[in-house]
């Protein structure tokens, strides 16, 4: 059942040059590019001290080979695109722009970025070479090799992706081909969301407000009300959104994008993207607590079955003879549409939640917290995201619209919800 | 840490503002926020945008021009032809590159730079003209090329510019269509044009009227 994914160029001598097909996930990205929909994400690592540029690089240089999978670069082929090894140098460079600009595709340029910015580490990448989950660990590894080189903490021994080790073939499979059975697909039909609207930012600028708060109190408040952190931010996100509709415009339900890391459902090691989605809908806005019961009983449609749909209906389009054999022009416009259609203008907005990070017992003494950036799309321009670390759950609220009334209902309604929040930000 | 009245909620040590509301929470009366944990983000400088303007304006008037003289003194379009494949070659040849950071990577680019030079070297060297080169050849390329145009046009300039663009174009393309029409020359890639022009202009009034007027309003205000 399983192919061998990586296979050597026929026409060169050299062993390194490798290449790698796209997962099933990530041949919609490099299609539906665009300076508004960049399909790039951010993780960030808050050091306690002020990163150090070439330790830095030393241990960029000793992850990337941990991780082969992330050492490519995206190709055009004559029907799909492909990664390519790289046999360039990386370099890390020092954070001079706004998060999540475009990633440039083509040979020779690598589709993430490593920043660093006083003492915070960040790593971009573009959604075709891993889900978020996947760079999370990747995250997690550099972090564990920098610290190694920097200050001697040896602890990386204890984390699941240590650098010394080496790259396996179940981390680069593609498990939607792996796992789907091809029986039955998800309907991709949906109703006419609310779009959040505004005036938008000039430059590509992504605006930045990030909350942070207790887990410790947070999980408290969670418990009471019965619902999972998940649930409980969803069901606040949508309420703050519901808040800033029009009377007219509440005719429109409120649909959240909520990914789900499939690797909880199937016994996959893959690094590379294994993510599905569910789309969680507000009709009408009731109690907090009424709310999140609806937000529960949606929840309950991520069984293994339901998210086996959804990759059926993926993979069944990917195997289509008439998509297979369609020049990869052509191929890019009819996914661009496909995604517009059937992908982004099914959501008002997106929420990602990235769990805990786990770090071993000696990594507080450095890492201070996490913070997690999605980046916008087209139609929708505003996400949310969070990532916890230690006693700090950080939240984020992107967007490029220059109005923050999202924004503002969001961490107020956490407030005055009895939420110590700390808000942190990137507008000047 | 400080405190947003207004808000409710504390905000980090170095903001002098809340990001929320905007409220000033410093201390010391600082005017302007204190980032901490993001660059000052310098605006690029780019060359670009005036390029890709100045390129596509010399291009519409070289072929408005060609045209005008030709109508005017000759009687036939074939100098237009020509010229206009010259501007398919450096639409295709610089434009384009330049819009994809100098990397031609589109198939279609290829295969346009390839047809417009078998057309230039028919032209210059041979007496050849075949119906596919008469006729389907130019009329492919006349149908890409426009769109392509339009395409850059509307990605590149501003509202007033775009009207005034494909304005010029959709008389261009009427006139050559009337022109040709008359003359019983091959009228089908200008009407390919025409019909093309005219549905961008519609688009633009029609669909997008609101966004259009406020855009114009702007730039018509004194």
């Amino acid at each position: 059942m399983k192919k061998i994914i990586i296979k050597k160029s026929r026409n060169k001598q050299n062993n390194e040059d490798m290449w790698l097909k796209l997962d099933n996930a990530a041949l919609i990205y490099p299609s539906a590019q665009s300076n508004a929909w960049t399909s790039v994400y951010r993780i960030s690592v808050f050091l306690k001290e002020e990163v150090d540029p070439e330790v830095l690089q030393k241990a960029t240089e000793l992850t990337i080979k941990r991780f082969p999978h992330i050492n490519v670069c995206i190709k055009r082929g004559l029907f799909w695109y492909y990664f390519q090894n790289m046999n360039k140098q990386f370099t890390v460079q020092e954070e001079t722009q706004y998060p999540c600009r475009k990633i440039e595709l083509g040979s020779g340029r690598f589709l993430f970025r490593i920043l660093y910015y006083k003492n915070k580490i960040s790593m971009e990448t573009f959604h075709s070479l891993a889900d978020g989950n996947g760079t999370k660990n990747v995250v997690i590894c550099l972090l564990g090799c920098y610290l190694e080189l920097k200050y001697k903490n040896t602890d990386n021994k204890q984390l699941m992706y240590n650098y010394q080790d080496r790259a396996n073939e179940e981390e680069i499979e593609d498990s939607f081909l792996k796992y789907a059975d091809l029986k039955s697909g998800s309907s991709r039909k949906g109703v006419k969301p609310y779009r959040i609207n505004g005036t938008l930012e000039s430059d590509g600028k992504l605006n930045i407000i990030t909350g942070k708060l207790d887990i410790t109190e947070l999980k408290t408040l969670t418990k009471s009300l019965n619902a999972t952190v998940t649930e409980f931010l969803l069901a606040v996100y949508m309420r703050s959104i519901y808040q800033n509709m029009s009377i007219k415009e509440r005719a429109k339900p409120v649909i959240i994008s909520v990914p789900v890391n499939l690797r909880n459902l199937f016994p996959s090691e893959s690094l590379r993207n294994f993510s599905s989605w569910v789309n969680i809908k507000l009709d009408k806005c009731g109690t907090l607590e009424e709310d999140i019961a609806s937000i529960k009983e949606q929840m309950k449609g991520i069984t293994k079955e339901a998210m086996l749909k959804n990759i059926n209906s993926n993979v069944k389009a990917q195997k289509n003879i008439v998509v297979r054999i369609m020049p990869l022009a052509i191929k890019n416009w009819a996914l661009k549409f496909s995604y517009r259609q059937f992908g982004e203008r099914l959501y008002s907005s997106v929420f990602s939640n990235l769990g805990v990070v786990d770090l071993p017992e000696s990594y507080k003494e450095y890492v201070d917290h996490f913070e997690f950036y999605l980046g916008v799309g087209k139609y929708n321009k505003v996400h949310l995201s969070a990532i916890s670390y230690n006693q700090t759950v950080a939240v984020t609220i992107t967007s490029v619209l220059k109005e923050r009334k999202i924004e503002k209902a969001f961490f107020r309604n956490l407030s005055q919800l009895g939420l110590k929040v700390v808000l942190d930000s990137n507008i000047e | 840490m400080k405190y947003c009245d207004k808000c409710k909620i504390n905000v980090e040590e170095h903001l002098n503002y809340c990001p929320l509301c905007g409220r000033c929470v410093s201390k010391d009366g600082e005017s302007k926020n204190i980032v901490q944990n993001y660059p000052l983000v310098q605006k690029p400088k780019s060359n670009n945008h005036f390029v890709v303007h100045l390129c596509l304006w010399v291009l519409i008037l070289l072929n408005i021009l060609t045209l005008g003289l030709e109508v005017v003194l000759a009687d036939n379009i074939n100098y237009f032809w020509h010229t206009l494949s010259i501007s398919i070659v450096l639409m295709f040849g610089v434009l384009l590159p330049l819009k994809h950071n100098w990397s031609i990577n589109s198939i279609i680019t290829v295969l346009m730079v390839f047809l417009s030079g078998y057309m230039l070297f028919l032209e210059l060297y041979t007496n050849s003209y075949g119906w596919g080169v008469q006729y389907a050849i130019p009329l492919f390329i006349f149908a890409v090329a426009n769109f392509e145009i339009i395409t850059i046009c509307m990605k590149k300039l501003n509202r007033l510019e775009q009207v005034i663009a494909l304005f010029v174009c959709f008389f261009m393309e009427l006139g050559l269509f009337l022109y040709n029409y008359l003359t019983k020359a091959v009228a089908w890639p200008s009407l390919v044009g025409t019909f093309e022009t005219f549905a961008f202009l519609f688009i633009l009034f029609v669909i997008r009227y609101k966004k259009t007027k406020k855009e114009l309003q702007k730039s018509f205000h004194i």
